[in-house]
């Protein structure tokens, strides 16, 4: 925008303007500059620019300026780039309101009639508005949709919900003012129904006092990371922090103060403490340049090429080092208020030389570098003679001892690559600024910016650069449009982690898991053929680097040999320096010998005179008057035959000196010739290097594209697996409830079968039993049988022997009669005899009927036996399928959950989105003391001291009232730093660390529960959240106070009820009781941790 | 025209180019953290084994520069030996200064480093390179023994800090010499009786009110990690379990709890009274103990102060050495006694030393080591090391090592992976068993 107003400027021929940047005091530089960066307007506000502005340089400028057909003005009073980024386009509109003042100063132009100077500027004023809103309202639009139009969606079908609304808010106060929201808050914004209300509230939050807290406590970090008030007390440190941040500074200008800033009086001390904590360490300071300005840590290539780092060369590490490598502690002295005298450590820089340098590898092998800033290109010192590079007035309010600044400064010239030529340094601001809000940088760890950790979205972080350079580096503006994107709001609210929380398995309705499967498949697929693309156009880039460098190395190597050329020369000219300065003392003090002499001897002679003058008004025999004349005169003599010897000498030191001079002169053209063949080399050095750094920067880019592609494509397939390991996990369970099923089945066979088997048993049995009792009465019926026969034989032998003796005994009557009775006797015997036999025969029947059941039924039992077997069997091995089974199950949800964590993994290093992390000490700290209305009363009695010392006036304006509240706020926020010093000690990294890392341990558990003031803050205050607590009679309004003042959510329906139950129970004890849940809450995990 | 001059120091430094490339082989793309997560994993499993040998360090650091001429290494009868005799020990044909009558009886359990050259005669840098085991420079930072030790040696289930260090008055407040290991494994400062910080309840807060507010806490976090749970609120909760445990064990640190004939055999001056706490401390657990006795700067009347303050360390030493390993300790407890520096052989103006770093003596014992050794040898007049010269990066893996740590692995903070050691030295494994 700023150089297309240019370019309309110079399309006019009204004016090119000019503003000079600090490095570029030294004319002869300058006026290459012209040449070159003429047309882009460069913002500046450097004291030591303008303390060291040769006038010469003045006229130098516009001669030149006029040889272009250039008017050039404006480098006497710039236009500071704060206030243009301040006021927008009212900047723009003083630059034409200047102009016109301008056109009428500046002679040798001839201006058009004022009428339609006045319709032109009204015209350009006209159309650069509005291109300028329309530009700009797209700019704003565009960035918090760009980033979520940008921000990859692998997890669009994991993706939950929207974070609940108060939650939101918590995250967007934490991130914006360091503390929590209030209850109140809170309520308005829940109510709040309005569609503009999160823009709304994004803007409330920026412009609350504690949003510029905020920044300066982010800069402090950011910058001196924690370092301890060694050179510059805190206040001071703090008074310039927060006018930074008053003034709404952009972030290239901070930059610039930093290292730009002057050294040799204490008007800019505070911007010299990034030098001065380190120590005036020049390695530390290099490294730390590299870290917070340009992203790279390059601390590993300061004695060989970076080991795991291809990219980080030894000679960058030497080029960023070139800037402060003449730059140490200075021990200075000044008065103080009350006249004391003081000592004082400056950072001075002094003439520098580049210093060879050798990895360890190839020890003996000498490199020089010139100067390099990570992503520019190499620069080289103007020649000077050694005895001709300081500054030979000393600066203005230079302290006593601090040595005049050299004609050439390296490290204001670093001050010209913060800005947005350099696309590191901006890269580098714009991907911290997203690790503010965010958590984690696009690129991380945040100084590790190299091809082969790219940023996980390069549109994105390009996205983001851009617009950071077009809000002119503007902190505010990229913070809260990143605010205002879905993408912030959604943050950590990702389904990964409820399956965390759920187990690790993915569980979609099949039709969503379809699409999920299929498009990640073709994102993987659409990625084969570029990947194998860029893996070759890397390699291509790769091997053009490669011969860019040799032949840069090359040119390298000659300049090392001039250098040492050079440096011999620098030896002999210094000897001839000294040599010179000794004959230039020697012709001095002959000089004021002579003049002495010739001084006295005319003194002399002018005394006698008088003397004769005196004698002749006087006594004529003033004898003492007589001998002083005489002494005079005689001394007057003496004195003038002295005078030839010392003209001699005069004469003898006057040839020496000139004679010196000469030699010195000759060596200086000596020098300057070799300087000139330096010059050479370097001028093909520059041609070689264009070449080098193209190449490298193309490598750069293939490499980063690459490793992108491949990052992304890694990602897929973890993705992928962790989908295909879900879905296992999810077959195998199928499996083992199949499983289950069968062995249920089995076991039901066999218990069936068992039952069945068992029944059989039972009828065997009984059929024993029975056959048992048949033989028994089979055996009876024998037994019978066998009496009977034994009967009837015995009746059948009584009947013989009856015949017998009826032949013997004739009597026979009665023996017939008897024979009768056996005869009888006979047949009812047999009669039963046969009775018997049959039955005999039935029962042997029926025995056999028996036996033949018997037999069939052992022949099933022992069949229902076998089957029982194989069924027992068969129930056996399902059961071990089942347990099989669930082993698989076991291993594949292991599987699943170590596919996810690697995704998961990946994804927190990726950082697309806020990850769940932990306030920092300052947030913990502040958070505490806004619950508590510690804060509060603190800012109500620091406004209340204000209104006492200077009441505001009834009518005075929302902005004086709220520089008033700022004000407030500052002063508590200073009362109550000791306490975030505190927390600082106990929750922080420590010194020097870049980040604060998480860690837990039992001393701050013991500070929060016994020590510091936590738990007595949380007692009842009159109007504090514990005592709104005590006071209401509703529980569960109570336990909805408590969850919202402290976690900004209400509470769960089984918190409500503890809670309700805890309250109703307390009693009198409830003030203790409601501290105590104050307490608990405070030092909850949930507390702990960002939403 | 000098050299530039390569002050990065970093802990990578040292190792081979050979180790380089093999890491840059193995996994540049990949990104230094997926090298760092199997680091770690192995390195967990390490920690935890060591953790279950229950191992401990104790150092004694003599600060200011303890003569080696009046303790470990004395010289009688040379022009460098100043009035005081050597004495025999209870190792026969070992001798040391009869400043140390008491030691000298311990001596089969000792083992004495005479041969150390740290080329280092800056009190501050002689300390730092001591303790941390790598010359200090500007733009790096090392942890020391007692944050190493904190970090491999300590069971945070007994509730107690890992890193000690015990000084006469008790400083109460938390040091910075964890470097990149993070504020968690920092010193804890304490005196004689008073327990570390913040341990005891404020009065305001009555038994029940104590319980229950750790019981609302406990309820609040239950609920609130069955909907989100990381590592990070594990660690927190777990945080406040253990300040609570460190409260039940506050007795730990009040050696008036000791008996009174302990009390006595230690001595009742400042420095017996750190030794018998050191003792407790180590007896419960404690990973790292350190315990300061000053002032050894003797540029003036070195032998009258090596008289006084010697006597007082003999005493406690002593008895703190024996007790160790009476009570079988010893094994478990490697011991160290060590200064920033030795003492010139040459006797100044005024009856002092001045500071000496070429060839002095550093006493260790118990643990790993060899028992009743002697390594290394001075020269008659003890201004140079003729056998066995060590320096402070040797010692450092020698301690590690003598408490069965693998003094050549690294631990993955952030991504990185950093030696524990400084790679370019070496244990000495002739006094290791």
């Amino acid at each position: 925008m700023r150089t297309g107003l240019g370019l309309l400027l110079r399309y006019l021929r009204i004016e090119r303007k000019i503003t000079v940047d600090s490095s570029l005091y030294d004319s002869h530089e300058l006026v290459s500059w012209v040449r070159e960066f003429g047309n882009q307007i460069v913002p500046t506000q450097n004291p030591y620019f303008q303390a060291c502005w040769p006038p010469e340089a003045s006229s130098k400028l516009e001669n030149r300026g006029k040889a272009y057909g250039w008017v050039i003005s404006g480098y006497r009073t710039l236009l500071p780039a704060r206030q243009a980024g301040r006021r927008g386009i009212s900047a723009h509109l003083w630059g034409i309101k200047r102009l016109r003042t301008c056109g009428r100063k500046i002679t040798g132009w001839k201006p058009m009639p004022l009428i339609f100077r006045t319709m032109l500027c009204f015209a350009c004023t006209v159309v650069f508005c509005f291109f300028y809103t329309i530009a700009s309202a797209r700019g704003q639009a565009t960035l918090a949709t760009a980033i979520d139009s940008l921000v990859e969606r692998d997890f669009e079908p994991l993706m939950g919900a929207n974070e609940s609304d108060g939650l939101l808010l918590r995250r967007l106060s934490l991130d914006l003012r360091m503390l929590v929201p209030t209850q109140h808050e809170l309520d308005e914004f829940l109510a709040d129904k309005a569609a503009d209300r999160w823009s709304r509230w994004v803007q409330r939050f920026l412009s609350d006092p504690l949003y510029d807290e905020r920044m300066v406590d982010w800069l402090d970090k950011t910058l001196l990371q924690r370092r301890p008030f060694q050179h510059v007390d805190r206040a001071k440190w703090l008074v310039y922090l927060r006018k930074v941040v008053d003034d709404r500074t952009p972030l290239d200008q901070i930059s610039k103060e930093t290292i730009g800033s002057v050294w040799w009086n204490q008007s800019q001390r505070a911007q010299q403490r990034f030098f001065l904590e380190r120590a005036g360490d020049s390695h530390a300071v290099a490294r730390d340049i590299g870290r917070v300005f340009f992203g790279r840590d390059m601390q590993c290539a300061q004695c060989h090429d970076h080991p795991l780092v291809d990219d980080y060369l030894q000679i960058d590490y030497h080029g960023l080092l070139a800037f402060v490598s003449s730059s140490s502690f200075v021990e200075t002295k000044f008065k103080d208020e009350k006249g004391a005298e003081q000592k004082l450590q400056i950072y001075a820089e002094r003439a520098a030389r580049d210093a060879p340098f050798e990895s360890v590898f190839d020890k003996g092998i000498l490199f020089r570098t010139g100067r390099r800033a990570p992503g520019g290109s190499e620069s080289f010192d103007p020649f000077e003679a050694p005895d001709m590079r300081y500054q030979t007035k000393p600066m203005p309010e230079s302290m006593e001892g601090a040595p005049n600044p050299p004609l050439f400064s390296r490290r204001s010239s670093l001050v010209a690559q913060l800005s947005a030529t350099n696309r590191a340094f901006a890269e580098n601001w714009s991907n911290r600024l997203w690790a503010l809000m965010m958590g984690k940088g696009l690129v991380h760890p945040l100084d590790m910016h190299h091809p082969d950790n790219p940023p996980t979205n390069p549109k994105l972080l390009d996205a983001l650069t851009d617009a950071l350079i077009d809000s002119g580096f503007n902190m505010r503006t990229v913070m809260e449009q990143i605010a205002l994107s879905r993408a912030y709001r959604v943050g950590a609210r990702m389904l990964i982690e409820e399956s965390l929380r759920l187990g690790s398995v993915i569980n979609l309705p099949l039709e969503l898991q379809v699409n999920f499967e299929s498009d990640l498949s073709s994102r993987k697929k659409a990625l084969e053929a570029p990947l194998l693309q860029l893996a070759s156009s890397a390699d291509v880039a790769k091997n053009r680097y490669a011969d860019a460098e040799s032949s840069w190395r090359s040119v390298q190597k000659e300049r090392v040999e001039v250098w040492s050329e050079l440096d011999k020369s620098e030896g002999a000219f210094k000897e001839v320096m000294k040599k010179a300065d000794a004959a230039n003392q020697a012709f001095e003090k002959a000089q004021k010998l002579l003049s002495d002499a010739a001084s006295r001897q005319k003194l002399l002679e002018e005394a006698s005179e008088k003397l004769e003058q005196a004698k002749l008004l006087g006594p004529a025999d003033d004898a003492e008057l007589m001998q002083a004349i005489a002494t005079t005169k005689s001394k007057a003599d003496g004195s003038k035959a002295t005078i030839p010897n010392l003209e001699k000498a005069l004469a003898d030191a006057t040839t020496a000196r000139d004679t010196h001079k000469l030699s010195l002169e000759a060596d200086r053209s000596r020098l300057h010739e070799i300087a000139a063949k330096l010059q050479t080399v370097e001028q093909r050095l520059h041609i070689a290097d264009d070449v080098f750094v193209a190449a490298r920067s193309n490598w750069q880019k293939a490499q980063s594209e690459h490793v992108v592609v491949e990052n992304r494509m890694n990602d897929l397939s973890r993705i992928q697996s962790w989908l295909t390991a879900s879905q296992s996990v999810r077959s195998l369970e199928q499996e083992h409830s199949l499983a289950i099923q069968s062995s249920e089945q089995c076991k039901t066979t066999l218990a069936t079968q068992v039952a069945q088997t068992t029944l059989l048993q039972q009828q065997i049995a009984d059929t024993t039993l029975a056959k048992s009792a048949v033989t028994l009465k089979h055996d009876q019926a024998m037994e019978e049988k066998k009496n009977t026969l034994s009967q009837l034989e015995l009746l059948r032998t009584t009947y013989v022997s009856l015949d017998k003796a009826i032949a013997l005994v004739k009597s026979t009557e009665s023996l017939f009669a008897a024979k009768q009775v056996i005869n009888d006797a006979i047949e009812s015997t047999q009669q039963a005899y046969a009775n018997t036999e049959t039955r005999i025969d039935s029962i042997a029947d029926e025995l056999v009927a028996q036996a033949k059941v018997l037999e069939s039924q052992t022949s099933q039992l022992a069949n229902d036996q076998q089957t029982c077997l194989v069924l027992r069997q068969r129930a056996e091995q399902s059961a071990k399928s089942v347990t099989s089974k669930a082993e698989w199950v076991g291993q594949s949800i292991q599987v699943c959950a170590i596919a996810m964590q690697s995704v998961q993994e990946e994804r927190q290093k990726s950082g697309h989105l806020a990850q769940a992390r932990p306030l920092s000490p300052e947030q913990l700290c502040l958070s505490i003391l806004q619950i508590t209305d510690v804060l509060r009363n603190h800012v109500d009695a620091e406004s209340a001291e204000l209104e006492k010392q200077m009441p505001l006036a009834a009518d005075s304006s929302t902005e004086q009232r709220s520089a008033r509240a700022h004000q407030a706020t500052r002063q508590a926020i200073d009362k109550l730093r000791p306490h975030m010093d505190t927390f600082a000690s106990l929750y922080s990294s420590g010194v020097g660390q870049t980040s604060d890392e998480f860690f837990a341990s039992p001393d701050q558990a013991l500070f929060m529960a016994n020590g510091g003031s936590v738990f007595q803050w949380s007692s009842v205050g009159s109007n504090n959240v514990t005592g709104q607590i005590v006071k209401q009679p509703d529980a569960s309004i109570a336990a909805s106070v408590l969850f919202r003042s402290l976690l900004s959510r209400d509470p769960t329906q089984n918190e409500g009820q503890w809670i309700g139950e805890i309250l109703s129970q307390a009693g009198d004890k409830k003030p203790a009781v409601a501290q105590e849940l104050v307490w608990s809450l405070l030092t909850s995990s949930e507390f702990r941790v960002y939403p | 025209m000098t050299i530039a001059h390569y002050a990065c120091g970093t802990p990578e430094h040292g190792s081979s180019r050979r180790r380089f490339l093999r890491q840059s082989l193995s996994g540049l793309a990949a990104g230094g953290s997926i090298a760092g997560g199997l680091g770690s994993l192995t390195f967990g499993a390490v920690a935890e084994q060591l953790k279950s040998q229950d191992m401990r360090i104790v150092v004694f650091n003599m600060h200011g520069g303890l003569s080696q001429l009046e303790s470990w290494d004395p010289k009688p009868g040379t022009k460098t030996g100043g009035p005081c005799r050597s004495i025999p020990t209870s190792v026969p044909g070992t001798h040391i200064s009869d400043l140390l009558p008491n030691t000298a009886k311990q001596m089969h359990h000792l083992c004495l480093m005479r041969g150390v050259n740290t080329a280092e005669d800056d009190h501050g840098k002689g300390t730092y390179l001591m303790l941390t085991g790598r010359r200090q420079s500007a733009a790096a930072e090392y942890p020391q023994i007692g944050a190493v030790a904190a970090r491999m040696l300590n069971d945070e289930n007994r509730g107690l800090p890992g890193h000690i260090v015990v000084t006469p008055n008790g400083g109460g407040g938390k040091g910075n010499e964890a470097a990149y290991l993070g504020p968690k494994y920092s010193s804890i400062s304490l005196g004689g009786t008073k327990p570390p910080p913040n341990t005891t309840k404020p009065d305001a807060i009555n038994d029940e009110s104590e319980a229950r507010r750790h019981e609302f806490r406990r309820h609040i976090n239950q609920e609130f990690l069955t909907r989100r749970r990381t590592a990070i609120t594990d660690a927190y909760t777990h945080s406040y379990e253990q300040a609570l445990r460190l409260m039940e064990r506050k007795d730990v640190f009040d050696i008036s709890k000791e008996s009174v004939s302990d009390q006595d055999r230690y001595g009742k001056h400042d420095f017996g009274r750190q030794c018998l706490m050191a003792r407790r401390l180590l007896e419960n657990g404690v990973s790292f103990v350190q315990v300061t006795h000053s002032n050894y700067d003797t540029h003036n009347e070195n032998f009258i102060f090596h008289i006084e303050q010697l006597g007082e360390f003999d005493q406690s030493f002593a008895t703190f050495v024996a007790d160790l390993a009476d009570r079988g300790l010893l094994e478990k407890t490697l011991v160290v006694v060590l200064s920033e520096f030795g003492r010139t052989p040459n006797i100044n103006l005024y009856y002092g030393r001045d500071h000496w770093s070429k060839a002095w003596s550093v006493l260790m014992a118990g643990g790993k080591l060899a028992r009743g050794a002697v390594f290394g040898k001075t020269n008659d007049e003890g201004t140079e090391v003729v056998d066995g010269q060590v320096d402070h990066g040797a010692l450092f893996h020698t301690y590690l090592r003598a408490v069965g740590v693998d003094s050549s692995q690294s631990i993955a903070v952030d991504g990185r992976e950093l030696p524990i050691a400084d790679p370019a030295a070496a244990p000495i494994w002739k006094v290791l068993t």
